[in-house]
């Protein structure tokens, strides 16, 4: 099955239009749910209803054989909706969507683990009614030979914002990003997605931002490290369409290559069909900086612990829109 | 008297004239094996190069065209003559090219040109070469500046034809590629021997002049070791209620220590489809300069490649692309650093206005040979109104950590504070934004020869302060 499209194709041969994932039937897997109040939860068998960063293929699959489990949030929730997989030797998933209605807030914290092998795959739909605020964090810790797929979609309504902080510690394969369609006006996205891959990991991140509302504004950004053999591939989008006037659009990719034997692809992508907006793109890809890895010599530093502090940075970087306590601990622990 | 301060689409008028071809003169259109052969038997090709022909026509049956292309439906290839006579064997003498070729030409101001600034030009008309000359000097210093075809029979120079001929754009490289294999007519050949810096640029012009036509010039050239040359491509046709094609196909050898400078300044009719193919392979410590003015045609599909093979090799790419009404200009670059201590830049411009399409795409590989490399993309747009569309589709793919790469686009209409600023200083709100249009296209035009960079400006039509009565 092909996912992660890029949004407009290039040359075939540079083998950055897609991603190829190959797996069994999948079977539903619960996720231990830890709900705040303010929170409703429903199970029903409905389509998907917005699109999402994998593309329609999946969603069709998932469909078939998975419920989809609905968290209707009503008002500010001091506390973290949580939704902990942990999944086993197998291949299974499961589909959520989040509708916060106007002027709520949630923070959501997804952690994804898993046994050494086996497949996961988790749809997330959110839907950002007026006024509403959603801070979605996702935390990748899976096993050696385990391979995650993580597909999420958003729609953002009018002075909505979606905060999107994915963090991609551990796992063999994972294929990630998201779809967010700002459809109102001042909506607003901000994403930012960290990894430390070592040995012969794999990520494959393909984020879009569609600009349909006025005045909206995305802020994409992406940064890590790679050692060993690892492999990463970041498509990026920013898209405005016709009426999206007063927008303005944003990605950049820090990617520090530490190994001489990794794989770094970037594909950051701008469309427009809007004049009035404004697009940028910034990205910087390579080894330390040469001034800064003399300072932390100077300091008296090893390669080894300059290699851990500069992927600490990457991703405390990454996590600062995060609340969550237990998140933030589970983070820190992981990368330590 | 009042001044003329919008920003007006590129004006071709002074290309749109033609001269009526002969019926006779005309291969049938399509593509078949008997036509590719009648073209073979025009040209007397050798054995293998007939053979060439026709194994690149079972290549373009087979491959589909790219998927990521810009819309063809435009291009009717059984409507296309991909051959067409010519009337007269070329000539070393201006004086003795047929009346309305020379005018041709002569309005084009090729001759002057020539005159004035050049080391030696080369004019295509149709499918064959008309006229091909070079300064004594350059021809002292042993420069080879000559029809590829008379080259190609040419005792001295068929074996490095042979050698070098479609060796760097393989025929399966894409469809068009096969296409300009299986029906190649016309192009340049140049050498340049070791240690020579020719001073003045060489030039080539190609014009389309029939209905419904093909060109499918092909340009080999080849700078030896510590040489220099600045070559200068120029193109243009009359507008026809019929598609027209330019597949033509660029090879370039930069060896050791040598430079090349390839300026192109591509001014094809509203009805062209330019799916032309470019590609330079640069050996150590030599340098490629792509210097780019995209103004014409009803879509373009091109992306100069440079291939850094040696070590310490370096290429630059500079461009600017015009999109107005009705156009879908999809253009870049791409760069392939795989040798050590290898170096590029990409500093590229686009404009669009009345519904014209912009789409800059671009590929920067860092392979794992080329460990110490270095990259740098920069990539702005303009969009003069809400009809038209920009994109920027950049792929970076670094294999190394041995390697610094970054890239910066930005999209966007003039900014407000910009305007703002200098209405505060006295100008009109029109003076300001024809202003800022002519900073935005500077980068560029500061590239060019400066006989060139008037003509770019004249083609922008950007005439921001002149009198419209």
């Amino acid at each position: 099955m092909k996912i992660n499209h890029l949004s407009v194709p290039t040359w075939n041969k540079s083998n950055v239009n897609d991603a190829e994932v190959l797996f069994d039937e999948i079977s539903p897997f619960e996720p231990i749910v830890v709900p705040p109040s303010g929170v409703s939860i429903e199970v029903i068998k409905e389509s998907c209803e917005i699109q999402t960063e994998c593309g329609e293929e999946l969603s069709q699959e998932l469909e078939k054989v998975l419920p989809k489990h609905v968290f209707t949030v009503s008002k500010k929730c001091t506390s973290a909706l949580r939704l902990d997989y942990n999944f086993k030797n197998s291949t299974s998933g499961s589909r959520i969507k989040i509708h916060a209605l106007p002027n709520s807030e949630l923070e959501v914290v997804m952690n994804f683990s898993s046994s050494e092998s086996g497949t996961g795959v988790v749809q997330l739909e959110i839907v950002a009614d007026e006024n509403s605020k959603l801070n979605l964090v996702q935390i990748v810790d899976a096993g050696t030979k385990f391979l995650l797929v993580s597909d999420v979609g958003a729609k953002i309504s009018s002075h909505a914002t979606v905060k999107l902080t994915q963090v991609y510690l551990n796992g063999a394969k994972m294929y990630g990003g998201a779809f967010a369609e700002l459809v109102g006006e001042s909506a607003k996205l901000d994403c930012n997605a960290g990894y430390n891959l070592k040995k012969s990991e794999l990520l494959d991140l393909n984020l879009v931002a569609i600009h349909r509302g006025k005045k909206s504004v995305s802020d994409i950004k992406v940064r890590g490290t790679l050692s060993g053999k690892s492999e990463k591939i970041y498509r990026g989008t920013i898209d405005f369409k016709t009426g999206a006037s007063g927008s303005k659009g944003a990605e950049s990719e820090e990617a520090l290559l530490l190994d001489d034997t990794v794989t770094n692809k970037a594909v950051p992508l701008i469309l427009c069909t809007e004049d009035d907006v404004e697009g940028a793109h910034g990205a910087s890809i390579g080894r330390l900086d040469e001034k800064v890895e003399y300072y932390l010599r100077s300091r008296g530093l090893s390669d080894k612990q300059i290699r851990k502090l500069m992927t600490k940075a990457k991703i405390f970087e990454t996590v600062k829109n995060v609340r969550d306590k237990i998140a933030l601990d589970k983070i820190r622990e992981l990368i330590n | 008297m009042k001044k003329k301060t919008q920003v007006s689409d590129v004006d071709t008028s002074r290309y749109d004239f033609y001269f009526d071809e002969e019926p006779k003169d005309m291969l049938k259109s399509g593509i078949t094996p008997e036509i590719i052969d009648e073209i073979s038997k025009e040209k007397n090709d050798p054995e293998w190069m007939r053979e060439f022909r026709q194994n690149a026509l079972k290549v373009y049956n087979e491959m589909p065209t790219a998927d990521w292309w810009p819309p063809l439906d435009g291009l009717d290839m059984s409507e296309i003559v991909t051959y067409i006579r010519a009337k007269v064997r070329m000539k070393n003498n201006w004086e003795d090219v047929p009346e309305d070729i020379k005018n041709t030409f002569e309005r084009l101001g090729i001759p002057q040109a020539e005159r004035e600034s050049l080391s030696g030009v080369g004019a295509q008309y149709d499918s064959e070469l008309v006229y091909h000359n070079m300064r004594e000097e350059a021809r002292a210093d042993g420069v080879v500046y000559m029809d590829i075809e008379g080259a190609m029979r040419d005792k001295r120079y068929e074996k490095m034809i042979r050698d070098y001929f479609m060796k760097l754009v393989p025929v399966d490289d894409h469809k068009f590629a096969a296409l300009h294999a299986a029906v190649w007519s016309g192009g340049s050949f140049v050498y340049v021997p070791k240690g020579v810096h020719v001073e003045y640029p060489l030039q080539s012009y190609f014009r389309l002049n029939a209905m419904g036509a093909g060109q499918f010039e092909h340009t080999l050239i080849i700078v030896d070791e510590g040489a220099y040359l600045h070559f200068i491509e120029g193109c243009s046709a009359p507008k026809y209620y019929k598609a027209s094609l330019h597949a033509g196909c660029v090879e370039i050898y930069v060896k050791k220590n040598a430079t090349m400078r390839f300026s192109s300044i591509e001014n094809w009719s509203k009805n062209m489809y330019n799916l032309n193919t470019k590609r330079a392979i640069v050996e150590e410590s030599g340098k490629i300069e792509w210097i780019s003015g995209s103004f014409g045609s009803h879509t373009s599909c091109l992306y100069p490649m440079s291939i850094l093979n040696g070590k310490g090799a370096r290429a630059e790419f500079t461009s600017i692309s015009f999109a107005g009404a009705g156009q879908n200009l999809d253009t870049g670059a791409k760069i392939i650093h795989a040798a050590p201590d290898t170096s590029s830049y990409m500093n590229t411009r686009s404009i669009s206005k009345s519904g014209g399409i912009n789409t800059f795409r671009s590929i920067v590989k860092v392979t794992k040979k080329a460990r110490g490399s270095k990259s740098s993309v920069s990539c702005e747009s303009l969009m003069l109104d809400p009809a038209s569309r920009s994109n920027t589709i950049p792929i970076m793919d670094v294999q190394t950590s041995f390697a610094d790469v970054g890239h910066e686009a930005k999209i966007g209409r003039i900014g407000d504070d910009e305007i703002f600023y200098l209405t505060s200083r006295g100008l009109s709100e029109e003076e300001a934004k024809a202003l800022i249009v002519r900073g935005f296209c500077d980068d560029v035009s500061k590239e060019l020869p400066i006989e060139y960079a008037m003509e770019m400006n004249n083609l922008i039509s950007m005439e921001m302060e002149g009198s419209i009565g």
